[in-house]
């Protein structure tokens, strides 16, 4: 067994488990100058990964030689909720040869927290390449694409019995706006909603930098929880949770609500294409109406994620099948 | 979730075709001898020939896995084999020989019946096992699979266009009797090629077919008795392959004289003999030698074999033959092991001499480079020491001047000396303590800013400033010339002057005035006042000049004991900063070595030697003596 | 016991995929691997971003996570961008392309079937590490088979570096 200590000054430095309890589930970034030059050498991350109110995941990113670099990752997880870190892992580069090049990768597992590595790995350079990413054909980048289209049938108001018609999905549908190839759906349904409710233009860029500054979007995408962040910051009242159904839906709408749902987005992006993604992904989107005129209600939504994403009408059953990934996760938003 | 079966992972990936001495527990055995029941299973007068032994399994399988880890697939090979060989419950008897020296002629007699066709094409291509079954069936067993044939005569002949000339047929031909001789007894005989074929791979074949036998029949032609090739196959492929029952038979005797038979028989003995003495000699042939009855013809071999295939230590000599096969493997590994980890030490001890080598470079170049860093910030602190004389020089002519100036317009320098000198001289010197300090202050942060750019490019390190005052406030507060001078108030002296002018003046006037020289009296009174006056001014003159003189001579020597205090700190500060310095370079190379040192073990990793020296221990006790 | 794919709905609708998980991130094909005796499930997070024509990008996994069996309760949760590991990945530039070529000639539904299938032979290698059911050398092929083919050839470096045992396992060239 390869022993190998952490330094407990370099690791969960800051904050003890009593600090942490009861801390708001936001993750948190904490800065430290460990050698005391002045300069943020290390950074920890704190997550609350089971939204129990207190910490329990710890990523920490040290720079030992100030050039920028991370040298050392850690994560500790408290997997019991003691307020303990009792599982670490931790990756670091050695520069044998002191050039500046990292030649091999010290990566060890600690499984029961005594933060003495049980396993460990010395990885040489080549088999850390491993992990570099292998070449891919020539392709626009992300966000250079023409955008994907669904295919959808878009909600008309002359093709329907508009008694028939929840929500007020005529207007809301100005509301639309294409995210782009990237995540920030949440931010875009959220915006949407607020903009159908209250009739201002509020500009999604802004937005999102608001989410980022306030830890809200992580520059990868919004989660779950933050699902109401934007409605909340532009002032309307929200309410979310587990469970909703179409009636929610219906009476959210029909009280001058509107609601954003957490759907499979591989289930209503790829619509009725034959195309497919190999995961599924939660995805935003606003719902602006149920039109109950047919055999089977449709669900007219706004969905942010494909160029043809406006008031597309989608059968109940099949945007129940895709809401039910979630465990049928909704906001309501009121101005 | 309890896990039963955590070591899933642990265990090697199997993939492809399902490799012998798999774990049952995970797939079903297969039973490649099945046969009907009533023989499958041995009966109670035969003896336990399937050697089931734990040591010897877990044996194998660490052998096995040592041969994969050091490469040696042949070896995998050998212990699949010995598997096989260990669970066969018959007595098999591999027949083998040269080309053409009656081999299939003697597995025929000695089942009494021709079930080999003699110098069919099959049986010089490929061994054919001869074994007692529920049905007369020829099967071909071949590496993708197994052929079944029904036993006509013409099945050798299709046989025969199947297997072809090109030598490139593989596997083993199965013949399943019905015979009662075979019924009876758990054995089974093969028949294998030629050991002198030109066909490539015969030798292995027959090599093949002794790693699995229990007994070997070598049959030797007495027209061309034992040839050197004989011998040596006998010593490599026989003996040294530890067959535990070994048997020469002489064939073809009926082709020579009466008077040769005896010759050839003395001299196949001689030359069996001097490989290996005891090796029972049968002849193939009864009748044809006297005094040879006991053990010519084929009922005298098969009593033979049926004696040993019914010897109790059976399984023993199994074991033995299969311990001393381990053995043999475990010393061969043994080897690759110790050779493993010589390599190790060597790149070990390699390792261990390059970072030496490379701490000993780190620390000498470290020396000289805070050699130089140390030489630089004295440079710097001497240079302090010049600008701090400079400095105070010209402060002290001005103080020197100040002061004498002041003194020159005094009427009482006994006051002045007492009450403003101290004073004066207590703001000037605060002045200039002030004055220095900001400024070797700003010096020395200048330096320290840097030797810590210095240090933080090479060494990541940096020194904490020092809070310590150069210029001490202490220092120049108490500092100041008060020399003890015995200096005559001079305003006393005035007034006692002036007191004992007017008492001398009264005097004269009365002494004068008795005389009738009043005015003379008053003249002498008042000049004496004058002369007093004269005499005092001239007093305060030499006072201020002695004072003059005394702050002159004295205030450089006040100036310098508070430079040399100044320049004591400065130096103790600079001092401190390269000790800190120092030490922080130290640390730095300290920590350098140490993960260097670290990284040097991580390197090693010791455990992979340990296992190896683990490895190594358990192939020896696994070597026999 | 539950069955895996009741275990990936309780995972996509627990607190740690609300809580931090961004939407839009997707899961990859579970693994297993087993430490302290405990019974983990493994997978990556990644985002694929729509492109007709078999075009459709997938970005380096952003997170990888293992959950324990059965209970999906968070084990180890590794953000790659902050991982050393993966200081090599440029995380803007795509890792391949989907759909890749052994599995081009699936539809959807025939795409999903086989996925199911991934499942139910996870189902068994865990009913087997349970104490159930021999898992069979057929059994392993086919899962190696399923998993070979359905893991998309451009994260194979990822899918190793989250499951290393697994891969070695059921991962074939």
């Amino acid at each position: 067994m390869t022993s190998w200590n952490f330094d407990p000054d370099t690791f969960g430095h800051g904050m003890d488990a009593d600090e942490l309890a009861g801390t708001p589930a936001t993750p948190q970034m904490e800065e430290l100058d460990l050698n005391g030059d002045g300069v943020t050498d290390t950074v920890h991350v704190y997550q609350d990964t089971d939204g129990n109110g207190t910490y329990d995941t710890v990523t920490t990113a040290v720079d030992f030689d100030g050039d920028g670099q991370v040298d050392f990752t850690a994560v500790g997880v408290d997997t019991d909720g003691d307020g303990i870190v009792d599982y670490n892992e931790a990756a670091m580069g050695i520069d044998w040869n002191g050039d500046g090049q990292v030649d091999a990768v010290l990566y060890g597992q600690d499984a029961d927290g005594d933060m003495v590595m049980e396993t460990s790995h010395l990885y040489t350079a080549d088999e850390w390449a491993d992990f570099a990413v292998p070449e891919v054909p020539e392709t626009p980048a992300p966000d250079e694409g023409d955008g994907f289209s669904a295919g959808y049938e878009q909600f008309d108001a002359n093709d329907t019995n508009m008694d028939q018609v929840v929500g007020s999905p005529v207007s809301d549908e100005q509301y639309w706006e294409y995210q782009g190839e990237s995540g920030p759906c949440a931010i875009y349904a959220q915006v949407m909603a607020y903009e159908g409710m209250t009739g201002q233009d509020i500009d999604p860029q802004e937005m999102i930098n608001v989410a980022y500054e306030n830890g809200w979007y992580s520059g990868s995408g919004t989660t779950m929880d933050d699902m109401d962040k934007i409605l909340n910051y532009l002032g309307a009242d929200t309410e979310k949770g587990y469970g909703g159904d179409l009636q929610d839906l219906e009476d959210c709408l029909s009280d001058g609500g509107r609601a954003v749902v957490a759907i499979d987005g591989n289930e209503v992006w790829y619509g009725n294409t034959d195309t497919y993604a190999p995961n599924d992904p939660n995805h935003a989107v606003e719902v602006i109406g149920i039109d109950y005129s047919g055999e089977e209600p449709m669900v007219i939504i706004n969905d942010s994620g494909t160029v043809d994403g406006h008031a597309i009408m989608v059968p109940a059953s099949q945007f129940m099948d895709a809401w039910e990934d979630s465990n049928f996760y909704y906001v309501e938003a009121y101005a | 979730m309890f896990l039963k079966n955590k070591d899933f992972f642990a265990k090697p990936a199997r993939v492809g075709p399902k490799a012998p001495g798999d774990q049952p527990d995970r797939v079903p055995e297969e039973n490649h001898t099945a046969e009907p029941d009533g023989q499958k299973t041995e009966t109670a007068t035969m003896v336990q020939l399937r050697v089931q032994d734990e040591q010897l399994q877990r044996d194998m399988a660490f052998l096995d896995a040592c041969s994969r880890e050091t490469g040696r697939p042949e070896m995998h090979k050998q212990l699949s084999e010995l598997r096989d060989y260990l669970k066969n419950a018959r007595f098999t008897v591999a027949v083998v020989g040269e080309f053409n020296r009656g081999k299939s002629t003697l597995v025929n007699k000695l089942l009494g019946q021709d079930v080999i066709p003699v110098s069919a094409l099959p049986s010089t291509l490929l061994p054919i096992r001869v074994e007692g079954g529920h049905r007369d069936e020829l099967i071909w067993k071949k590496p993708g699979g197994e052929t079944h044939y029904p036993l006509k005569p013409e099945t050798w002949d299709t046989l025969e266009e199947e297997i072809g000339w090109d030598g490139k047929a593989k596997g083993e031909l199965v013949l399943r009797q019905t015979l009662p001789v075979l019924q009876q007894n758990e054995l089974a005989l093969l028949d294998t090629p030629g050991t002198n074929s030109q066909v490539k791979g015969d030798l292995s074949m027959a090599e093949e077919a002794l790693s699995g036998c229990d007994c070997a029949i070598l049959t030797i032609a007495a027209v061309a008795p034992v040839s050197e090739s004989e011998l040596r196959f006998l010593q490599e492929g026989i003996l040294t392959k530890k067959v535990p029952r070994i048997l020469v038979v002489l064939t073809k005797l009926d082709l020579l004289s009466e008077k040769e038979r005896e010759l050839v028989i003395r001299n196949v003995q001689a030359r069996l003999d001097s490989l290996q003495e005891g090796l029972p000699l049968y002849l193939s042939q009864s009748g044809l030698v006297p005094g040879w009855e006991e053990k010519a013809g084929p009922k005298a071999i098969w009593d033979q074999l049926t004696a040993w295939l019914r010897e109790s230590d059976h399984t023993y000599l199994k074991c033995q033959r299969a311990h001393g096969l381990l053995s043999e493997m475990a010393e061969e590994l043994r080897g690759l092991y110790a050779c493993q980890l010589e390599v190790l030490e060597e790149k070990k001890e390699a390792r261990r001499e390059k970072v030496e080598e490379k701490k000993r470079q780190l620390l000498g170049n470290s020396h000289i480079q805070w050699d130089q860093l140390e030489i630089e910030m004295l440079n710097r602190c001497n240079q302090n020491f010049t600008w701090i004389r400079e400095m105070t020089e010209e402060r002290q002519q001005d103080v020197i001047e100040k002061l004498t100036l002041e003194l020159s317009h005094t009427n009482n320098p006994k006051d002045w000396w007492e009450k403003d000198y101290p004073y004066r001289m207590k703001m000037e010197m605060i002045a200039l303590g002030n004055a220095l300090e900001s400024n070797l202050q700003s010096f020395y942060t200048r330096d320290l800013g840097w030797l810590n750019h210095v240090l933080q490019e090479k060494y990541k390190a940096i020194v904490p400033p020092q809070n310590q005052r150069m210029a001490d406030k202490g220092v120049f507060r108490g500092a100041r010339s008060q020399a003890e001078l015995s200096l005559e108030d001079m305003h006393n002296t005035r007034l006692i002057s002036r007191v004992g002018t007017g008492v001398v003046t009264v005097a004269g006037y009365l002494l004068f005035g008795m005389m009738g020289l009043s005015p003379l009296g008053m003249a002498v009174g008042i000049g004496g006042g004058i002369v007093s006056e004269l005499f005092m001014n001239r007093r305060v003159e030499e006072q201020r000049a002695r004072l003059g003189q005394t702050i002159r001579t004295e205030l450089p020597g006040v100036f310098s004991r508070c430079v040399e205090t100044v320049e004591k700190n400065v130096r103790e500060t600079y001092r401190d900063a390269i000790g800190n310095m120092q030490k922080a370079c130290q640390n730095w190379a300290n920590a350098q070595c140490e993960a260097m040192e670290k990284a040097r073990q991580q390197g090693e990793d010791p455990t992979k030697a340990q296992a190896i020296r683990q490895k190594v221990e358990k192939l020896a006790a696994m070597i026999q003596d | 016991m539950i069955s895996i794919q009741e275990f990936l709905k309780n995972v996509n609708t627990g607190h740690v995929v609300r809580s931090s998980v961004p939407m839009g991130l997707g899961k990859s094909l579970p693994m297993l691997d087993i430490a302290d005796d405990r019974l983990l499930v493994t997978l990556f997070f990644y985002r694929s971003i729509l492109r007709p024509e078999d075009k459709t990008l997938l970005m380096p996994p952003e997170i990888i996570a293992s959950f324990e069996y059965p209970g999906a309760r968070l084990v180890t949760f590794e953000t790659l961008a902050l991982s050393r590991r993966f200081t090599g990945v440029d995380f803007r530039k795509p890792a391949g392309l989907f759909r890749h070529e052994a599995i081009r000639h699936l539809d959807r539904e025939a795409y999903m079937a086989e996925k199911e299938r991934y499942y139910e032979k996870l189902n068994a290698l865990i009913a087997y590490l349970g104490g159930g059911e021999a898992f069979t050398q057929q059994d392993e092929d086919e899962l190696a088979r399923l998993f070979t083919m359905l893991a998309e050839p451009g994260l194979y470096p990822y899918y190793r570096a989250a499951c290393p045992q697994f891969c070695e396992r059921f991962l074939r060239k």
